[in-house]
């Protein structure tokens, strides 16, 4: 109880010095509305017929910031491609629903590579109760999916979800991403506008341009400080569905 | 503070830095460093780099202008209603099951982290890069609890081996070379020296892997807080930060009162600037989007988000109009980037974490008008400080402010405040005022050097004072008129 009251003490005294201090201010400022229209100005939504300019600035710029993309004209060639790449790998985590539906991808690669080790997102073994952390940090790769791309920047965005982790992108050395042409979208401002839901249910959004990386040594870049040291972008083409 | 020298940089040993780094010691701190060769090359080449990088991308957009407008315009709604905007934000971090504490100053932020930290029972912490963190000396606290604090960003964990504060808000360990950070790491972690910038960064990510995956608490800053959705927002290149607020039990993020913004539409303005100013880049590798601890159906993320929510004297920078944009800033580096004066003194002559142009406007609020009253001189008002800044704070103008309220303060050095009363005397009196001139026309030929200028006691060591004109300007204009 007694918490309690300190607690709203501080609470009070930062506001009532905020309400002071604001008493004689200039309330003549922008409304949200005007502010909304000069975003909408400034960054226009690219029309329809300009998709394939949006897309190929994304990938321009996604490789500028370090990203590797891979474009794919069907799920197929995806795994494919998968199934080249994790050849030489030893071990991989996937997120559900990555490509195919529910734990499809991991348990293809599983009977596809007997000696790779092929993690789940679920799995007991990745659960944080176990040392599933640790678990994270000694696999290779891992894979899961972005919602969206971001032109403007060159980015992808992932979102914690029931079948993706947070792990999946931060501790593997290595993080693939699949990503839908028709979820790349011109700016920032565009997305942020559309996206709904999900910024309001998701615990963990993350906007990611590129691998990990530092210049703090001389500004010298360096990739690969914490997180993983490589980034590869899987881009679906929309005739795939 | 570990100093060490600079034998392994080929320069000659450069002097001892010893004086304490505090804003009344400015004169000797930038005396000290201005004298080393090291740091004078070393600053010449980050600021540059930083600047180059900043334009290319900077070039993407025709609308630059405008965006910094609308930044600016944005700020200014959400400082000039604030307590609405931190209520509803509030209420959305509380309804995500964030918990959301306040705190008036550094001594209560600095007590609320400890009791979550001990009643979480933890007894290692990972820390991100936060300068608020730093203003209140977060990290001394919590070691002297007894309670392992690493920081975890590559800039920061370099300055914490060396016992040193932060030199630049985006790149703290901006003032060290490859070379006196190779010796340092030799030194305090016991391994071979390399002064390779690669395998520096790879035994740094070695040596830090194993804390991540232990650490108990993870401590963060905030750049932006969204009040639509209760979200902090968290910027960062080498993931340590999303480490930090992704494997630890407990997550505790602070933030001064002026983070927030309105929504998520605009956030996506500030990330383009915040991004293309501080670093040169697009968009730094990790924006973290953070809503509430994590939920039943997430497979990892902290059990526990604390948010402290900052005054210490941000209220008073509120208060007072001729400050108030000072609170619009985004922390992006880019004013120091660009000053000619940080360029040769770095940012530890400023005596705080805050150094550059901003920081000579929000160090005075922090330390006190007294102990910083040279600060506001440190500028040429050259004005690129506000023409760089990604929200249009008119920083030189601050420091504009800062020196007018330190004279009438009165807290400018005597010999001056005698001068400006003589000179104020004078001007009011014609008779006076004609005689000082012409006593100082017929005591100028006599100052002369070499090169036709005044001796003036330190000025005219490195600078031309230009000497008296033989006539006077009414007597010149009396000959003209007629």
């Amino acid at each position: 109880m007694k918490q309690q009251d300190t607690a709203m003490n501080s609470r009070e005294k930062v506001f009532s010095a905020m309400r002071d201090a604001l008493e004689t201010v200039d309330k003549d400022c922008m409304y949200m509305d005007e502010i909304h229209d000069s975003l909408d100005d400034l960054f226009p939504s690219a029309p329809e017929s300009a998709s394939s300019e949006v897309l190929s600035l994304f990938v321009s710029r996604a490789e500028e910031n370090g990203i590797r993309i891979i474009r794919c004209l069907s799920s197929d060639e995806a795994v494919r491609w998968l199934e080249e790449f994790l050849k030489e790998k030893k071990s991989a985590v996937f997120a559900r629903d990555t490509l195919l539906q529910g734990d499809g991808l991991a348990t293809m690669m599983r009977v596809r590579f007997q000696d790779l080790r092929c993690l789940e997102v679920g799995d007991k073994d990745l659960s944080l109760e176990q040392e599933g952390k640790h678990v994270y940090a000694a696999t290779q790769v891992g894979i899961g999916s972005a919602i969206a791309g971001i032109a403007e920047v060159g980015a992808v965005i992932l979102a914690a979800s029931p079948s993706e982790s947070r792990c999946v992108s931060l501790l593997p050395e290595e993080h693939v991403a699949v990503l839908h042409e028709k979820d790349v979208r011109g700016t920032l401002a565009e997305y942020f506008s559309e996206a709904g839901d999900v910024l309001h249910t998701s615990t963990a959004v993350t906007v990611v341009g590129g691998p990990s990386k530092t210049a703090d040594i001389e500004k010298v870049l360096v990739t690969g400080v914490h997180g993983p040291k490589a980034m590869t972008v899987l881009l679906l083409s929309d005739s795939t569905g | 503070m570990k100093t060490h020298s600079s034998l392994h940089a080929g320069g000659n040993a450069s002097r001892d830095k010893t004086t304490p780094i505090r804003p009344e010691n400015l004169k000797l701190l930038v005396a000290e460093r201005l004298g080393d060769p090291v740091l004078r090359k070393n600053l010449k080449r980050a600021t540059g780099l930083s600047l180059t990088k900043r334009d290319a991308v900077v070039r993407d957009y025709d609308r630059w202008e405008e965006m910094r407008k609308l930044a600016h315009e944005i700020k200014k709604r959400v400082i000039n209603n604030l307590p609405e905007y931190l209520d509803r934000f509030e209420r959305q971090a509380e309804a995500a099951g964030a918990n959301v504490i306040y705190a008036s100053d550094a001594a209560e932020a600095r007590k609320k982290v400890l009791e979550i930290v001990e009643k979480s029972g933890a007894s290692l912490v990972v820390k991100g890069k936060s300068m608020t963190s730093e203003e209140i000396e977060l990290t001394p606290a919590l070691e002297n609890n007894g309670i392992k604090t690493l920081e975890t960003d590559l800039g920061e964990y370099i300055i914490q081996l060396a016992g040193e504060i932060p030199s630049h808000i985006t790149a703290p360990a901006l003032h060290k070379s490859r070379e006196q950070i190779g010796r340092l790491f030799a030194d305090e972690l016991g391994i071979d020296y390399t002064s390779d910038p690669e395998e520096l960064t790879e035994i740094a990510r070695e040596t830090l892997r194993d804390t991540f995956l232990n650490a108990d608490l993870g401590i963060t800053g905030v750049n932006f807080a969204i009040a639509e959705t209760g979200t902090i927002c968290i910027v960062e290149n080498e993931g340590n930060i999303r480490l930090s607020s992704t494997l630890p039990k407990v997550h505790i993020a602070i933030m001064g009162i002026e983070k927030l913004l309105p929504d998520h539409r605009c956030l996506s303005l500030f990330l383009n600037l915040l991004g293309r100013s501080g670093t040169g880049q697009r968009i730094t590798s990790y924006t973290s989007l953070i809503t509430g601890p994590r939920k039943d159906a997430d497979h990892d993320g902290p059990d526990e988000l604390y948010i402290i929510v900052l005054d210490n004297k941000r209220t008073a920078m509120l208060a007072e109009p001729g400050l108030r944009e000072a609170l619009y800033c985004i922390r992006c580096g880019a004013c120091m980037n660009v000053c000619p004066v940080y360029q040769k003194i770095g940012g530890h002559s400023y005596g705080s974490i805050y150094g550059g142009p901003i920081g000579s406007v929000i160090t005075p609020v922090f330390f006190g008008e007294r102990s910083s009253k040279e600060l506001p001189y440190a500028s040429s008002l050259c004005g690129s400080c506000s023409e760089i800044c990604p929200v249009q704070i008119d920083i030189h103008h601050q420091l504009l402010w800062w020196r007018q309220r330190i004279v009438s303060d009165g807290h400018s050095p005597p010999i001056e405040r005698l001068i400006m009363k003589l000179f104020l005397f004078a001007a009011r009196h014609e008779t006076i005022f004609d005689l000082s001139g012409a006593m100082a026309r017929m005591i100028s030929p006599l100052l002369k050097d070499a090169q036709g200028g005044l001796r003036v006691p330190i000025w005219s060591r490195t600078r031309w004072f230009p000497p008296m004109p033989e006539t006077s300007f009414k007597q010149l204009w009396k000959e003209k008129k007629r």
